[in-house]
């Protein structure tokens, strides 16, 4: 049995394989996650090469993470120069980025959405397969102690079969985007379901037995991308209901109703749960999982996310992130079934219609 | 219809963004302009695409209007430092007025207030009221040069037109000061009505704005001209807000002027001996914290003062203005704009409160 401790980055012996990364795209999700977690992983990744067309980025990010690594304004050149590629870029370049590295040679690891439609996942996937090279898709909540563990709670059938999970995530914007190309709907292909509403749909995707069923999907979209979303999936008897908002503030946490218990797990706190159970020898079956879990889990979602990427090239056995694909696939399902969200405030007046 | 592109400068805000939303809909070619882009999530469900600028920056701001027919400016310092909010506001208004001539704009809509009339004590205001003078009132004086700024524009010939509108309470969906404040001053149990509520409260729906902002937009009658704006039908203060009281299902406590100017003194009085003591309170509330006083203490501390501060910040120019008996004539509004009121209270108090318990501020 593998030691736990070696799940984890940082107890490497150093003859282990290191992998040379290219970095592309320098915004936020690099400079906040990435970068910190390969700076964490030097017995495994080094930072070879930062990628942007904004070159003051790439000097910043460089001389604050990865001094020696050279930096290029396209990402054309890469071959020879990297391994594997951080894909960080805004999604409606995901689909020619990614497919120029894997024809490059570079294995990718690419930020949640893989792209913005089923077809551009498929061809993404098609030049993972031409190329032999795998494609790895940046869901980091994938490893947060919290929705890790409802996955092993579904799985191991602790607190019965899950009945309904109810997530909702939701705040006034404020990622710092450099353009308005997020809120351009022929650019970002959607909205808040689109951006973060995948998290959840990878979530429900996860947990569901079969591949779950859109019943009902609405949101505030008035020609532009979607500010407020609301869906309601099924998979057999069990539902689950997303709730995405970009205008103000929900309760950011995931509510997963089993026949036995109801657990708790928040959206931005990876280790925050709350396990309840009307059942003592459920809820102390639960609390013992909760505690097991935690000890195989490290604490830096993006580390043990690169873990992941690292263990996989290791064993050599190709990889494309087929989950992603179906999330997106879902997601394009939601918005063929598209209902207006009601909202009385937003349209105008009748008494206008008159004075045009 | 005319069809040109109108730039809306405060576009993210709570005004602004409805001016957006409500030209799109009147088919113009709206375009918000942000200072950053992420504040402009609100209005991305329509097909707007935003500009950023700086309103300190003559240079992004004559970007963001380059094609523009119209500028409506709604932006003015929001912040909590009063020195930049007068810099915003003035020297804002200021940018704008060059900008919007070197790029060529042909009308400027300026977003106003009655506060550039002060608390004159009148019964009625109209625009021939001439400003109060309140040094020491920054939004009033600030606001003021920013109007005569941009109405002396067009007498430069800087910008060809120039339209201001003087809105009052503006309250609706997404406004701080005159729908969540009260509605969280209430759920905290800290809004209380001066003497009863009987003040006039001149409301104004934000759709009422917006709609006097596309005649502005529109109408030729409205250039060189500045036109209050209000829902046409002056209540009282406990009527604005029995309505969010109702909507809480909570009663709306009263306080009379004499206990305001009472707790006003006692402020004056008591300040020198309230910081002694707070000096001396820390020692004193660790050493009861050792023997578990704190928390009794801290709960009738904040009791007492939950009770007296509002009435303690309450400043006689805010006496004046819940208590003033001032309605706003917009008879030039209807007659020369040819603006009425769209939505009455009880209609805006409607979709306001669906927009309350949609974002969550309500149950």
């Amino acid at each position: 049995m593998e030691d736990q401790a070696s799940m984890r980055s940082g107890a490497q012996p150093p003859s282990e394989k290191v992998y040379q990364v290219a970095v592309v795209g320098c915004g936020a999700i690099s400079e906040r996650a990435h970068l910190p977690a390969l700076s964490k992983m030097t017995s495994r990744f080094s930072v070879a090469t930062l990628v942007d067309t904004d070159t003051q980025r790439t000097e910043e990010l460089a001389e604050q993470y990865a001094p020696g690594a050279s930096r290029l304004s396209n990402y054309e050149g890469l071959a020879g120069r990297a391994e594997v590629a951080l894909v960080a870029t805004p999604p409606h370049t995901h689909q020619r980025i990614v497919c120029s590295l894997l024809e490059q040679g570079l294995h990718v690891l690419v930020e949640k959405p893989l792209a913005r439609t089923r077809e551009e996942c498929e061809t993404i996937a098609e030049a993972a397969r031409a190329s032999g090279r795998s494609v790895f898709v940046g869901y980091n909540r994938r490893y947060f102690l919290g929705w890790r563990f409802l996955k092993v709670v579904s799985d191991s059938n602790l607190a019965g079969p899950l009945l309904s999970l109810d997530a909702e995530e939701g705040s006034p914007f404020d990622w710092p985007v450099g353009s308005a190309a997020i809120f351009n709907p022929e650019i970002a292909g959607g909205g808040t379901m689109l951006d973060t509403g995948v998290h959840e749909l990878d979530l429900v995707l996860w947990l569901a037995s079969e591949k779950p069923r859109v019943l009902f999907y609405e949101d505030d979209n008035r020609g532009g991308v979607e500010a407020n979303g609301h869906a309601i999936l099924a998979d057999g008897d069990r539902t689950f209901r997303l709730r995405l908002s970009r205008t103000h503030t929900l309760q950011n946490r995931v509510v997963a109703n089993f026949l036995n218990a109801v657990i708790t797990v928040e959206c931005w706190d990876p280790t925050a749960i709350d396990i309840f159970s009307w059942d003592p020898v459920v809820e102390r079956s639960l609390k013992k999982a909760h505690t097991d879990l935690r000890q195989t889990l490290g604490a830096d979602p993006t580390v043990e996310e690169w873990t992941g990427v690292w263990n996989s090239l290791q064993s050599g056995v190709w990889f494309i992130d087929e989950a992603a694909i179906q999330a997106i696939d879902l997601l394009g399902q939601m918005y063929s079934m598209r209902q207006p969200m009601d909202q009385p405030w937003v349209g105008v007046a009748r008494e206008l219609e008159g004075v045009r | 219809m005319p069809d040109h592109t109108v730039a809306v400068t405060g576009a993210a805000g709570f005004i602004g963004a409805r001016i957006s939303e409500v030209l799109f809909q009147r088919d113009l070619r709206v375009r918000p302009i942000v200072r950053t882009f992420p504040s402009a999530a609100r209005l991305s469900m329509w097909p707007m695409e935003p500009a950023r600028a700086d309103i300190l920056q003559v240079s992004s701001l004559r970007s963001a209007f380059e094609g523009a027919h119209t500028v409506v400016h709604c932006a003015y310092g929001n912040t909590l430092d009063q020195a930049q909010n007068e810099l915003i506001t003035v020297e804002g208004a200021r940018n704008v007025i060059q900008a919007a001539g070197e790029a060529g704009v042909r009308r400027l809509v300026h977003m106003s207030t009655v506060a550039v009339y002060g608390e004159p004590g009148l019964d009625k205001v109209d625009e021939n009221t001439p400003y109060e003078q309140r040094e020491e009132d920054w939004y009033t004086r600030s606001k003021q040069q920013a109007e005569r700024l941009m109405l002396d524009a067009m007498d430069s010939g800087i910008v060809s037109e120039v339209v201001a509108l003087q809105p009052a309470i503006v309250y609706g969906p997404y406004s701080l000061h005159w729908t969540i404040t009260p509605i969280e001053r209430l759920q905290a149990e800290t809004l209380y009505l001066y003497d009863e509520g009987r003040g006039v409260c001149n409301t104004t729906y934000v759709d009422n704005v917006a709609h006097a902002v596309y005649l502005a937009c529109t109408r030729s009658e409205a250039v060189g001209e500045r036109f209050l704006i209000t829902d046409g039908e002056p209540v009282i203060w406990r009527e604005f807000y029995q309505y969010y009281a109702d909507m809480l299902g909570k009663s709306l406590p009263s306080a009379s002027v004499e206990d305001v100017q009472s707790a006003e003194a006692s402020k004056a009085r008591w300040t020198p001996l309230v910081k002694a003591a707070q000096t001396a309170g820390k020692a004193t509330t660790s050493a009861l914290s050792a023997v578990g006083f704190r928390n009794a203490y801290a709960l009738a501390r904040n009791a007492y003062r939950r009770k007296t501060r509002w009435m303690q910040q309450t400043s006689a120019s805010m006496l004046d203005f819940y208590l003033g008996t001032t309605r706003y004539d917009i008879t030039k509004a209807r007659t020369v704009l040819g603006y009425e009121p769209i939505v009455d209270l009880c209609s805006g108090m409607n979709a306001t409160e669906k927009w309350l318990r949609f974002s969550r501020l309500i149950p």
